[in-house]
């Protein structure tokens, strides 16, 4: 198991040089002068030219790419061309905001998902499936932005209850942090919610095929336990990797729904950053949400030789 | 004392409404005894698990599946019960152990965790009390180191266990009756002797009455007291085990005996198949199901279904002849014709021939996946198939046999020693050689509904490997092929789906013979099949090896289906061959201690045969039966 865990973790490094490779090349080939989105419109081409040494740009992009690959083996991730803050300490600031809204998105999604699936198996073709299903569908298919607004409007406008934007540190004020967090992380999870309600009762309804379901019924086991314990058992494993692999869509989620909320998280961090060429600080933190998917999935990895004792690393 | 008594139940799934219905139960009534031991036997689909399901509650709900009559357990009728007290029916009064252990124990609970479940279920008590059950009903199957078990998940024990595991699961509420369907088919010839004598002692020590549902008539000889033959939904005859198997008065029975496998028979002679298949339920003729396929038939048969007759104590018959006082022909195919003879004798250049074969597997750990080890699957295997004739590999599984031939394959590469095919080197081959070996050998796999891509027409499956050789692929030719093995044109628009196992065994068979192999590997090619279909195919490979001449490498783990085809046979042990030798010494005088213990193991060696016909009648042509008085 350590042994495994260790490999796993070294195999992680030629992935994330790969992605930071991509990463650098791609925000380079983006038009646009940066030295111009940093001193406006109306600066001469020498203050242009004089910024453009100052951040490095007038190195061949290799060097430029060493470099910044250095500093960050070295944990330096560079410092914003527009602030001058350390890129480190500014996703350190933001970093919170996403993975509180993440979480919760993802403890909505797998409260939700699970029971809607487990119910919408064990009523398979009834009019509480067709529902269910017909609620998953739409939650697919709305797009994010949409999505938001309508929350906006019915929870915020029409029915006052939640407030519709804005985001309040945990730290200082818990149920206001949590009440500003209920919408956008609504949002986010709903997508994933359906996905996990589709793939739970997918899943159920193929275990309650197996032969050892049948077993479990000349048992006379209850019908609760069978459900509960015998299929959801071995349903629940693919519900895991299914989950794991929308932790990518949710962290591109969280970029326009952050927006959206005015959540200061990292979604507005990169979506600021991009407007703005601050290059560095994209680069940064694109890479913390890369290494975090890597990681979060090397978890569920982990989290099947638990479910499944069949699986040994 | 009664313990079970079914009158006239009937099964009857609707499972498509523009189909008309499947009455896979028709009328059938069953007795048992507190402490008797009855056999259901039939081929597939001849309804004998859908009767079992019954007793449990557990085909499928009205409005799809329809059941009349009564059933009537210790006094009370089951049929009607509301869900919750089929709860307490089941596991408690009447449990089943499935088929399949490997797939029947849940594979991410603990055995412990199961079978204290399955008593829990039914008494209230604390986790001490049912872990102690658990060990009870573990100990009771007869599983070594009962209290290991408890923590241990179904994928770490062997096949013997699991089936012990499965056994001890069924029998911790402490029911009347146990149902065991097929409960030895996946086990090895040794572990499935073993299960059943302790199926048969449990049964007398908790004074349970036990239905064993089989299809194999060598397994319930001896472990069974009285016997029930299904056929198309229907008792066709039933009766104490020994009288039945002895003097069996319906056709069916007595082909379904003919049929089976036998060590004692004569070697490489023609089994008695029946040929034909079962009527579909849901178009049943009127009169007796098998008529069609009866070689006794009268226009009568077609029009009357045939009542049970009383023949003989407690011995009854679905057949109008049944207690008919006269002689007459035996009603089965010829069971006499010798294979024809081999024009090649033994002796010459060997087509296979491996020499000093290893095949190692490494056994890697730690953080770096360092080899630490090796597992050798074949060692030191020296081996030769001659051309045109047949090699029997019998070993039991995991010994190594399906290891040998993917080498031949190319499938893995051998650690050392050589295998060569025709001269080439199997292992390096140059462009032209290779071609010649991907033609000529060829293979046909175990189960024949995982080998035929489903979304493939008979056409494509047939016509591709050809394709890919540069060969013909007119109609003339796939129908030539078909016909070869007994199909019809029709066929050939048709997908997988549409045939049955047998039906889908021969186009596996034609698709290997599609590129004229010199040499096909049989992988335990019957052993999915009934065993009425198992004949034909045996039969079948016997008559295309005497037409074409190519040479077999038959895999099997059961010495009497070999008997009819092989020249001769090397049995495998361990990775290694014990023995190896002409067909008809192994079965005589067999050397090693494992192929005697093989020998005395297999279902067939106990089979009872039809009266009258001894060991001489492979060579009897006239050989004719005679009808009681």
């Amino acid at each position: 198991m350590t042994g495994y865990l260790v490999r796993r973790l070294f195999q992680l490094i030629p992935v994330a040089l790969v992605v930071s490779l991509v990463l650098f090349m791609l925000l380079r080939l983006m038009p646009g002068d940066p030295t111009l989105a940093i001193l406006g419109q109306e600066a001469t081409e020498q203050d242009r030219a004089v910024l453009r040494e100052d951040l490095g740009l007038d190195a061949p992009l290799w060097q430029q790419f060493t470099q910044w690959l250095g500093d960050l083996v070295r944990g330096d991730l560079g410092s914003s061309w527009l602030t001058d803050e350390k890129v480190g300490t500014v996703i350190s600031d933001r970093f919170a905001a996403t993975v509180e809204l993440g979480v919760i998105a993802l403890v909505f999604a797998v409260l939700v998902g699970i029971p809607a699936g487990i119910l919408a198996a064990v009523r398979r073709r009834t009019r509480t499936d067709t529902a269910l299903n017909s609620v998953g569908l739409l939650a697919l298919s709305a797009p994010h932005f949409y999505l938001a607004a309508l929350l906006i409007l019915v929870f915020a406008l029409w029915l006052k209850v939640l407030p519709p934007s804005g985001y309040v540190p945990f730290t200082e004020d818990p149920v206001e942090n949590l009440r500003r967090m209920v919408l956008p992380a609504v949002t986010i999870g709903s997508t994933i919610a359906a996905v996990t309600m589709r793939q739970t009762r997918a899943a159920l309804l193929a275990a309650f095929n197996e032969d050892y379901i049948r077993t479990a019924e000349a048992s006379g086991l209850s019908r609760g336990r069978i459900v509960g314990v015998y299929a959801l058992r071995n349903a629940i494993v693919p519900v895991v990797t299914v989950i794991a692999l929308q932790i990518g869509a949710l962290m591109s989620a969280t970029v326009v729904t952050e927006t959206v909320f005015t959540v200061p998280g990292m979604g507005t961090l990169i979506v600021n950053g991009i407007f703005s060429r601050d290059l560095p600080v994209v680069q940064g933190a694109v890479l913390m949400v890369v290494v975090l998917v890597l990681l979060v999935n090397l978890l569920a990895d982990l989290v099947y030789a638990w479910l499944d004792p069949r699986i040994t690393y | 004392m009664t313990l079970l008594d079914i009158s006239r139940l009937g099964v009857t799934f609707h499972t498509d409404s523009d189909e008309p219905p499947v009455r896979a139960v028709d009328e059938v009534n069953l007795h048992l005894d507190t402490g008797e031991t009855l056999a259901i036997v039939g081929e597939s689909g001849s309804g004998k698990t859908v009767t079992a399901l019954s007793l449990l509650g557990l085909n499928p709900p009205p409005p799809l599946c329809e059941t009349t009559g009564s059933i009537l357990l210790d006094g009370t009728d089951l049929r009607g019960l509301d869900r919750r007290f089929w709860r307490e029916v089941r596991g408690k009064r009447v449990a089943m152990v499935f088929q399949d252990p490997g797939t029947a124990l849940n594979p991410l609970l603990t055995i412990g965790t199961q079978i204290m479940d399955a008593v829990r279920a039914h008494e209230r008590m604390s986790r001490e009390q049912a872990r102690k059950r658990a060990v009870e009903a573990l100990t009771q199957a007869r599983m070594p180191e009962p209290e290991k078990r408890l923590t241990q998940y179904v994928h770490e024990l062997s096949g013997g266990m699991r089936q012990r595991a499965a056994i001890a699961l069924a029998i911790a509420a402490r029911p009347r009756l146990l149902i065991a369907d097929e409960p030895t088919t996946a086990l090895d010839a040794a572990v499935q002797a073993e299960i059943m004598t302790m199926l048969r002692s449990l049964c007398d020590d908790l004074g349970m009455g036990l239905i064993l549902i089989t299809h194999d008539l060598g397994v319930v000889a001896e472990q069974t007291d009285r016997i029930a033959v299904m056929y198309a939904g229907r008792i066709v005859e039933s009766g104490p085990t020994a009288q039945v198997l002895a003097d069996p008065r319906m056709p069916y029975t007595q082909a379904l005996l003919a049929a089976t496998p036998r060590l004692d028979a004569p070697a490489r002679t023609r089994l008695a198949s029946i040929e034909g298949r079962p009527p579909r339920l849901s178009d049943r003729p009127p009169g007796c199901s098998f008529a069609a396929r009866c070689p006794v038939r009268t226009d009568g048969c077609e029009s009357v279904v045939p009542p049970l007759l009383t023949v003989g104590e407690n011995h009854a018959a679905a057949c109008l002849f049944a207690d008919a006082p006269r002689e007459r022909p035996l009603p089965l195919p010829v069971t006499t014709d010798d294979l024809p003879q081999d024009a090649e004798q033994e002796g010459g250049t060997p087509l296979v021939e491996f020499d000093a074969t290893d095949l190692r597997y490494p056994v890697r750990t730690g953080a770096l996946r360092r080899i630490t080890g090796h597992v050798d699957a074949v060692q030191q295997v020296s081996l030769k198939v001659e051309p045109g004739r047949t090699l029997a590999l019998v070993g039991e599984s995991g010994s190594g046999k399906t290891s040998l031939t993917k080498m031949l394959l190319r499938l893995e590469t051998p650690s050392g020693g050589t295998v060569r095919y025709d001269g080439i080197d199997v292992r390096r081959p140059s462009a032209s050689e290779l071609r010649r070996l991907q033609r000529e050998i060829q293979v046909v796999f175990q189960n024949p509904y995982a080998s035929l891509d489903p979304r493939m027409t008979v056409r494509e499956i047939l016509a591709e490997p050809m394709r890919v050789h540069g060969l013909d692929t007119a109609e003339p030719e796939l129908v030539r092929l078909l016909q070869d093995v007994g199909l019809d044109a029709y066929a050939l628009d048709r997908f997988p789906s549409a045939f049955s196992g047998g039906q889908r065994q021969r186009i596996a068979i034609a698709r290997a013979l599609s590129l004229q192999p010199r040499l096909i590997v049989c992988d335990e090619a019957v052993s999915a099949l009934d065993v009425s279909v198992q004949a034909q195919i045996l039969n079948l490979l016997a008559d295309l090896q005497a037409a074409h001449g190519m040479a077999y490498l038959f895999i099997t783990h059961d010495l009497a289906v070999v008997r009819s085809v092989a020249h001769r046979i090397a049995v495998m042990r361990q990775g290694r061959i014990v023995e190896e030798g002409p067909a008809d010494r192994i079965y005589e005088t067999p050397s090693h201690p494992y192929t005697r213990e093989l020998l005395s193991m297999a279902p067939g060696r106990t089979a009872p045969r039809l009266a009258g016909a001894e060991s001489t009648a492979g060579t009897d042509k006239e050989r004719s039966i005679t009808w009681p008085k």
